[in-house]
């Protein structure tokens, strides 16, 4: 048996979500199909409505409603610190944290040769257009080897244009006690160690 | 560290769901086929979520999507036990239900497998002989382990970036000799031991005066000038030519290539001495000895390597032997026939 056509386009658009494999989007169409029409209305909605009202920051291309983000908008932040993150959900993880007041810069992606992704389809260029009040930038990538490589890029150029620019610590979780951790991350974190 | 017991689900042609074991020599016997093989390659895979030689998808019994195998072990310090999941995609391994990696799984447990297959450590691929390193010391060091991956990472990112001229090659260049020279350097010291205990061993197989040499070949001391050297080619091809990645184990014996001038039989001799190297590096990291899983014994024909063979069995505190007959001494014996175990014939 065959799928109506309706089904089956709508399986293969969930299915290119990231993180939606074929067999997680066939269940979330056939989820959708039992549910009550206003509810599924209303996601539909709610989807349009976000896309229609969400843009990028035209500062630091975090996600906003408004032209400029909540952070750019804030002026109690210090304004002359960037963060340099990955995605949107860094920038959140380290609001998180409470402990930190500067400014953010998002680069939606990290180079990856593999992926097509190299310097120009990031936002590398704003990045070095907005610095020239800035007094330092913080380079939160991942840790991963293609958030190291942006990291060292971004670090080179930095450099060349005498920005002062420091890469974030990743230590030890806080309140572990030293034998239960694993050997890379205590490595990681004595050899990322800074005086104190 | 002792195996207790090897739970299995359509592992293979394997039927018994839960095998226990005790120390000493557990022989399993049984004719052609009948799944022996099997039965040791779900241990080696129970105890180190890795499989000697192929993929781990393969295993599923044919005609089935999925299925697992778990093993409990014994150690000094108690006992821990795993699981692992053969079904397709990401590898699931679980280490008192805890999801791990392949490298944090090897801090707990260790087995090695010798199999008549060894022999192609010597005359098979470049490939199998980094295989037989990267993979020993990946156990052996969680740093090696890690270094290993993203410098493979890089590896491929780098080759990406040859062939896309605005893809920031230089950073992925400064990456790939940064990494390269650690994994580099890692396995050299390391081969010093492994080195150490191979000739050991050889001249105790064979009472031989030719020693066994082992070195690495694509070493570099600097990355950085192998790869300047290797631009022409490089640009040719289009791929990264120099780095660990390309290296290969060098095995001599009286200074001449095994590879290109040995024998079968000091090609198999020397394979398992490579075998024993890792048993005694894993034991020493652990401070206790792997669970020593020998395939096959009675296809050895040689008396010499079978004498061997049978001694470093009988000296392990736990050893699982496999043949069409059984082994002398045998603390337990399993008979198995179309993958059926039992404990009489
Ligand atoms: N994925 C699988 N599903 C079902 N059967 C399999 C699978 N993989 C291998 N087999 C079967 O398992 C059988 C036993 O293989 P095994 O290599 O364990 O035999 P053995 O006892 O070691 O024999 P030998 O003495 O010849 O080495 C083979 O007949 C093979 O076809
Ligand atoms: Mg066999
Ligand atoms: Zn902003």
């Amino acid at each position: 048996m065959r799928y109506p056509p309706a089904l089956t386009q709508l399986i293969r658009e969930l299915g290119r979500l990231p993180g939606i494999g074929p067999k997680s989007a066939q269940r979330l169409a056939f989820h959708l199909f039992n549910q009550p029409d206003d509810d599924v209305r209303g996601l539909a909605e709610a989807l349009l409505n976000a896309k229609g009202s969400l843009r990028q920051c035209e500062v630091c291309f975090n996600i906003t409603d408004e032209a400029r983000c909540a952070v750019c908008t804030d002026p109690q932040r210090t304004q002359a610190i960037v963060c340099v993150v990955e995605e949107p959900a860094d920038l959140l993880a380290i609001e998180r944290s409470g402990e930190y007041d500067g400014l953010y810069h998002v680069l939606h992606g990290a180079l990856s040769p593999m992926n097509g992704v190299g310097p120009d389809q990031l936002t590398i260029q704003p990045l070095l257009a907005r610095l020239k009040d800035v007094e330092e930038v913080i380079l939160a990538t991942a840790t991963t080897v293609e958030g190291e490589a942006t990291a060292m890029y971004l670090a080179r150029l930095l450099g060349e244009i005498k920005v002062p620019t420091s890469r974030i610590a990743y230590g030890l979780p806080v309140g572990g006690d030293l034998e239960y951790v694993d050997e890379v991350t205590l490595g990681r974190a004595i050899s990322n160690r800074r005086m104190v | 560290m002792l195996l207790r017991a090897l739970s299995q689900l359509n592992f293979r042609n394997l039927l018994t769901p839960r095998l226990t074991f005790g120390p000493g020599v557990t022989a399993v016997v049984g004719r052609n086929a009948a799944g022996k093989s099997n039965l040791l390659e779900a241990a080696y895979l129970g105890l180190t979520g890795e499989l000697p030689y192929g993929k781990i998808s393969e295993t599923v019994r044919l005609g089935e999507t999925e299925g697992y195998v778990s093993v409990s072990v014994e150690r000094d310090d108690g006992i821990v036990s795993t699981q692992i999941g053969l079904a397709p995609g990401k590898k699931l391994i679980r280490l008192d239900g805890q999801t791990v990696r392949t490298f944090e799984l090897a801090k707990a447990t260790a087995a090695v497998l010798i199999t008549p297959e060894d022999a192609d450590l010597v005359h098979g691929a470049p490939a199998l002989r980094r295989g037989y390193l990267d993979t020993l010391l990946s156990k052996l060091s969680p740093r090696y382990a890690l270094l290993h991956r993203e410098y493979t990472r890089v590896v491929d990112q780098r080759n990406a970036a040859l062939k896309h001229p605005d893809a920031a090659l230089k950073v992925w260049t400064e990456r790939f000799i940064e990494l390269g020279n650690a994994v580099g350097a890692l396995r050299s010291r390391a081969l010093v031991k492994v080195a150490e205990i191979a000739a050991d061993t050889y001249a105790e197989i064979s009472g031989d005066d030719k020693p066994l040499g082992v070195s690495l070949t694509g070493a570099h001391e600097n990355l950085a000038d192998a790869l300047s050297e290797s631009e022409f080619e490089e640009r040719a091809r289009g791929v990264t030519v120099v780095g660990p990645h390309r290296g290969d184990l060098l095995l001599t014996l009286g200074g001449h290539s095994v590879q290109t001038y040995g024998s079968r039989g000091e090609a198999r001799t020397t394979a398992l001495s490579l075998r024993v190297a890792e048993y005694s590096l894993l034991s020493e990291k652990h401070r206790e000895a792997p669970v020593l899983l020998l395939d096959d014994f009675t296809a050895e024909l040689d008396a010499g390597r079978r004498e061997f063979l049978l001694r470093l069995a009988a000296r392990a505190p736990q050893a699982i032997v496999s043949g069409t007959e059984a082994p002398p001494h045998a603390a337990a014996q399993l008979f198995i026939s179309g993958g059926q175990v039992r404990a009489e014939p």
